[in-house]
């Protein structure tokens, strides 16, 4: 059965039958990525190609969990990886915003202001604990993520063209915390756990932690080229969307919005995120085209960062929504 | 479509099974199918002979050089079509449309039968149609007939056409010809049985008859015969469909033989009873029989006797009343009614058997209905004599009900508990040469349309209206209110049946009778029955059970009165026998009774079409009445064979009717009831397997009509297919997960090739933006899916894991699984790299 497998991924691969070569190239690399980070975080394949979705898709990406399960590590790798700069904030209740932004001083030597850069002026950020943070260092936070710049003074710094946040947050009924409102989460284009790995990757893990070589492994290399992801990034946006898949999103959207028990549905711009993360997701499945399956299967991630809906009922809800809006056909 | 770097990575063992798979496909074939030379010939001789013996049928006698022409061509495009199609197939291979073509050709003769009536004024009679048509099947499929199976198609209906011929015509070349073809249909056998040995031999073709290609047509056949053999509409309805010498009533304009009533009608002189009834024939003097001779036609004439002998029989005062009737016969409706009838066979008027004359009048409403005309209360022996007519009438009311005028009479409901709920009947009357209206016990309303004046009506019989008229207007609907008799609140009033004094006319028993055995019978048959009317019952019933009913019995000698001899020798007569001694045993008990003639509308002639019930000629009836309080009567129906109306039933007692007398149809009926039943549950049985077939039909029709939605419509079947066997599909299903299902849980390397092959098509057809061209190759893919994941496929499937239960987790799990794959596939290698220093 395995060489089945084999095939029909070889069959999907026929899909892109429009790729250009430098399209091909572009998901060889974004393959090596996927491999490397899924070595990195074992037995997580299906966080890693979220993760990466993510990065494609333009979009900003909210762990919840618990400490410990590797959300520091991957935002390295990734970093790495994609061969951008890596920065962290911890975010502390007493955290103020022009820690994250960066703040002006002056320079006693040449009279001047001087603007110190924050860590959001990085290509990978990783927020810990956003949920630790005031609500006005979390808003800056989350208006560098919208507009990709900062304003300082009154003086406009561009931020990377391949800004990625990676925000963790501890679970909202922890104490000592300032959960995100709504409005704010939005911005988020996905939401993921990472779940504790199952007992034969957590093995393999302790196993290569005792081998000396393996270690040189997380280290690694840049593998994506230079400007890579930007064009990555462009070839996702020309990923083809069926009008019929379309409808489907809307469909979705005009549920979210009329069930009982969802009290804030679906947004246009979370209608336009969820769009960008099936077009991703079909560019990292080889294809130039979305189906219905990336549709649903990035429903999860994306409907639950955004749905008014209690923390616990969420996943059910999503399936909830996923079982009752009907799949389009595509041939009408 | 799939570019050139994916070919070489399938795995080595598919392509090798898809290799296999082309192979055999393509060596099933091209010319092992096709018939050889000798056979095709024969074949093409038999059809000449048949279009041939088509054309003498149509000439009729008139053999011109169009008829020549005509055949000339016929044959001759016949034989180079089928030369040129042989060629085009060995040569090319192609694979024609003959079916549709085959359709078109078999139609056109309908078509130009109809352009003729209409446009050149000329046609052809219906089987000559049917002939046309066939002829150009015979034609268009000898053409194709290289190939087996429209050549037998063609000798079959060769041979279908010949018969035909031979019966339709009169012509002795036709019988020659038949003789020939007789003689060529064995040698086409002997030649095509041959060659099918011999392609056996070879082993290239599979004879294969599924059960029900033979069961399917036997079961028609027998349920068939057996619709025409009990059914007496359809073998009607059947008849008119073949050549036959007319006697369906329909008359057509474009008919050559047989006796219709158009044009070539012959004018009937020797016998005028062998014709149906026709408005314009010019032997009908009288088409009104009159009421007299109705009783006259069905019981014969009455055989005069010494009636001094009869009137001694009755006390004196009474026997004065039957000597006046025997001097004064001067309305003819009024007069006594003999028991003693001349027998059918000194009869002068022959009787032929089949003929259906045409109804008295018809009945609507509720039936069987026992229609009064003249009433009888004095019996001498042999006569009855018709009872006397009141002399003080109340006068006749005409009250308005709905804005229409009824014509009320006195309502026995209001006063007797045993009648039931008042309904209506309606009369339309054809035939009938009598004024008075035939009508029900307990009528209570009479409405003619627009007839609104009492004085238009006068009183008839006792209990009977009459109109001031010679006689009932002729298709005039008439409207009657009555009340039936509720039969089993009878059982519970027990003093309604006074006794009579022996004196009066409805109680008297002529002293010419064995006063003795008539007494002695009563006896016996009422011993330990109560009084009332279960005595009544219980002579009715002994009559209807101990009886038979034979209307052309007479009494064997004159001295004995028929009656007697009916009641203690023959035990079998006519109804007026019947009622007769239903009305002498009931005096006999001390009730009162009188007989009755009039109509018995039949429930078995109803007619479900128009809703009417027609009563003819031979519905003319006896029975007795029994008196019931001091002025009214109750019937009592002695004759076996002839029921009583009851109550209208209610919704339940309906319902309990209609369940039993299917039960009892399906009994009388039973071979055929079983050979449906068989085939009804052939038919649920195989349900599923019809419904597919059909669907596939339809997806095949769509694979040639819509090539650029084959994706789509084999998507469509394989849904439907599932659906049919496994639960409902789930509309949030996709149909990658879907198929994605099939592939994880089916074992078989073909298909699952074939499945991921067309789940690729239709992401690609359904979801992206290339425009969806026909294809050669997606064709071929829908072909071999539809023939690989048949229905027994899923079934196979359904058995080994039921898919229901792991559809409800699919829509991640079989993702994630092959994510997980995947990783694998990729992380397999590092760890192996790193597995060797």
């Amino acid at each position: 059965m395995i060489n089945f497998i084999e095939t029909e991924i070889m069959a999907e691969q026929a899909m892109t039958t429009n790729a250009t070569p430098s399209d091909t190239e572009l998901r060889e690399e974004f393959r090596l990525v996927q491999s490397r980070l899924n070595s990195i975080l074992k037995g997580k394949p299906e966080v890693v190609e979220r993760v990466l979705v993510c990065l494609l898709a333009r979009g900003h990406l909210l762990l919840e969990d618990k400490p410990g399960l590797g959300k520091t590590t991957l935002a390295k790798a990734l970093a790495t990886a994609i061969g951008g700069s890596f920065s962290r904030a911890q975010c502390t209740p007493d955290l103020l915003p022009g820690d994250i932004t960066g703040f002006s001083i002056f320079n006693q030597r040449n009279h001047e202001f001087e603007f110190h850069k924050g860590p959001v002026f990085a290509d990978v950020l990783l927020a810990d604990e956003i949920n630790r943070a005031t609500p006005r260092t979390q808003s800056a936070l989350l208006e560098a993520m919208a507009e990709r710049q900062v304003t300082v003074d009154a003086e406009c710094h561009q931020l990377s063209e391949q800004f990625f946040v990676m925000a963790t947050q501890n679970p909202i009924d922890q104490h000592g915390t300032y959960p995100l409102p709504e409005a704010q989460l939005d911005r988020f284009a996905m939401k993921l756990s990472v779940g504790y790995p199952a007992r034969l990757d957590e093995l393999g893990m302790l196993k290569s932690a005792t081998s000396i070589k393996n270690k040189d492994l997380n280290q690694g290399s840049s593998i994506l080229s230079e400007g890579s992801l930007l064009k990555a990034q462009e070839a996702v946006e020309a990923v083809y969307v069926d009008e019929c898949i379309q409808n489907y999103l809307l469909d979705f959207g005009d549920l979210s919005r009329n069930h009982p028990r969802i009290h804030l549905g679906l947004s246009p711009r979370g209608l336009l995120i969820w769009q960008r993360t099936c077009q991703a997701l079909a560019f990292l499945r080889d294809r130039d085209f979305v189906t219905p399956d990336d549709v649903q299967e990035a429903a999860e991630p994306v409907l639950s960062v955004r749905l008014g809906v209690e923390h616990s009922n969420s996943t059910v809800i999503v399936h909830e929504l996923t079982e009752s809006v009907e799949v389009p056909g595509g041939f009408d | 479509m799939s570019s050139d770097h994916v070919k070489p990575k399938i795995p080595t063992q598919v392509s090798l099974n898809c290799k296999t798979l082309e192979r055999t496909h393509s060596s099933s074939h091209r010319t092992d199918e096709l018939s050889t030379a000798s056979s095709q010939l024969m074949t093409l001789f038999l059809a000449t002979i048949a279009v041939l013996v088509h054309a003498i049928v149509v000439a009729d006698n008139q053999f011109g050089t169009m008829f020549w022409g005509c055949l000339l061509l016929q044959i001759s495009a016949m034989l180079v079509g089928a030369w040129s199609f042989r060629r085009r197939i060995e040569h090319l291979g192609h694979d024609l449309f003959v079916s549709p073509l085959l359709v078109l050709a078999g139609l056109s003769a309908l078509v130009w039968e109809g352009v003729s009536r209409q446009f050149l004024d000329s046609g052809q009679p219906f089987e000559i149609i049917t002939m046309s048509a066939i002829r150009n099947l015979v034609l268009g499929l000898a053409i194709a007939s290289v190939k087996p199976a429209p050549q037998k198609l063609t000798v079959a209906l060769s041979l279908f056409l010949v018969i035909f011929g031979v019966t339709t015509s009169h012509d002795r070349m036709t019988h020659w010809l038949a003789g020939t073809f007789a003689i060529g249909g064995v040698v086409w056998l002997s030649v095509s049985h041959w060659e099918n040995v011999s392609r056996r031999l070879k082993g290239r073709e599979k004879v294969r008859w599924p059960r029900w290609v033979i069961a399917v047509p036997i079961l028609l056949v027998v349920v068939g015969i057996g619709a025409i053999s009990t059914n007496q509409r359809a073998a009607m309805a059947l008849k008119g469909f073949l050549p036959s010498s007319g006697g369906t009533g329909d008359d057509s304009p474009y008919s050559r033989n047989g006796v219709g009533s158009g044009e070539r009608l012959v004018a009937g002189t020797d016998s005028i009873q062998s014709f149906a009834p026709i408005e314009d024939a010019p032997f009908m003097q009288d088409d009104q029989p009159s009421l007299y001779d109705l009783f006259d036609d069905s019981y014969q004439e009455e055989v005069r006797m010494n009636t001094s002998d009869r009137a001694m029989a009755l006390p004196s005062d009474l026997a004065a009343r039957a000597k006046e009737h025997l001097h004064s016969q001067v309305k003819k409706a009024n007069r006594e009614f003999s028991t003693l009838r001349e027998s059918a066979k000194n009869s002068k008027k022959p009787q032929v058997a089949d003929i259906d004359s045409d109804a008295l009048f018809y009945v609507a409403g509720r039936v069987p209905l026992h229609l009064r005309l003249q009433v009888y209360d004095l019996f001498d022996g042999v006569s009855w004599y018709p009872q006397k007519q009141r002399v003080h009438h109340k006068p006749f009311e005409i009250t308005t009900s709905d804005d229409k005028p009824w014509l009320r009479l006195h309502d026995a409901g209001e006063f007797h508990e045993f009648l039931g709920p008042a309904e209506t009947h309606a009369l339309k009357i054809i035939n009938l040469d009598s004024n008075v209206i035939p009508s029900p016990l307990y009528m209570h309303g009479v409405h003619i349309d627009l007839v609104d004046r009492s004085d238009m009506f006068q009183h008839g019989p006792p209990g009977l209206v009459a109109l001031d008229r010679k006689s009932l207007p002729s298709l005039v609907p008439i409207h009657i209110a009555s009340r039936s008799i509720d039969w089993d609140s009878l059982l519970t009033e027990e003093k309604l049946f006074l006794k009579a004094h022996t004196d009066q006319a409805i109680s008297v028993i002529p002293t010419n009778l064995d006063r003795e055995a008539l007494d002695d019978l009563a006896e016996q048959i009422c011993e330990g029955v109560e009084e009332g009317w279960p005595q009544i019952a219980a002579i009715q019933d002994y009559l209807r059970s101990h009886y038979k009913l034979n209307p052309d019995w007479r009494p064997k000698d004159s001295e004995t009165p028929g009656v007697e001899q009916f009641l203690f020798d023959s035990h079998e007569g006519p109804d007026y026998q019947f009622a007769t001694a239903a009305a002498l045993l009931l005096r006999s008990l001390g009730y009162a009774s009188r007989v009755v003639s009039g109509f018995y509308a039949d429930p078995n002639q109803y007619d479900a079409d128009s809703e009417h019930t027609p009563v003819l000629v031979d519905d003319v009836h006896f029975w007795a009445e029994v008196r019931v309080y001091a002025e009214d009567w109750i019937t009592v129906e002695a004759t076996p064979g002839y029921e009583t109306l009851g109550p209208p039933l209610g919704f339940f007692a309906k319902a309990w009717n209609t369940i039993v007398a299917g039960i009892e149809f399906l009994f009388r009926h039973w071979v055929y009831s079983i050979a449906a039943a068989m085939l009804l549950a052939a038919l649920w049985f195989s349900r599923c397997w019809i419904i597919d077939r059909l669907r596939t039909g339809l997806w095949r029709f769509k694979l040639w009509t819509k090539p650029d939605l084959t994706v789509a419509n084999t998507l469509k079947l394989l849904r439907q297919r599932a659906q049919l066997i496994g639960p409902p599909l789930k509309i949030s299903v996709t149909h990658h997960q879907w198929l994605s299902e099939l592939i994880a849980f089916n074992t078989h390397v073909q298909e699952t090739q074939l499945l991921y092959m067309l789940r690729r098509e239709i992401d690609i057809a359904a979801y992206s933006s290339r425009p969806n061209s026909p294809n050669p190759e997606t064709l071929k893919l829908c072909r071999d899916v539809e023939k690989s994941c048949t229905l027994s496929w899923f079934h196979a499937l359904y058995d080994e894991k039921p898919l229901s239960e792991s559809r409800k987790n699919s829509n991640f799990s079989f993702t994630e699984n092959r994510a997980r794959q995947h990783s694998d596939h990729q992380t397999q290698q590092p760890q192996a790299n790193t597995s060797k220093p």
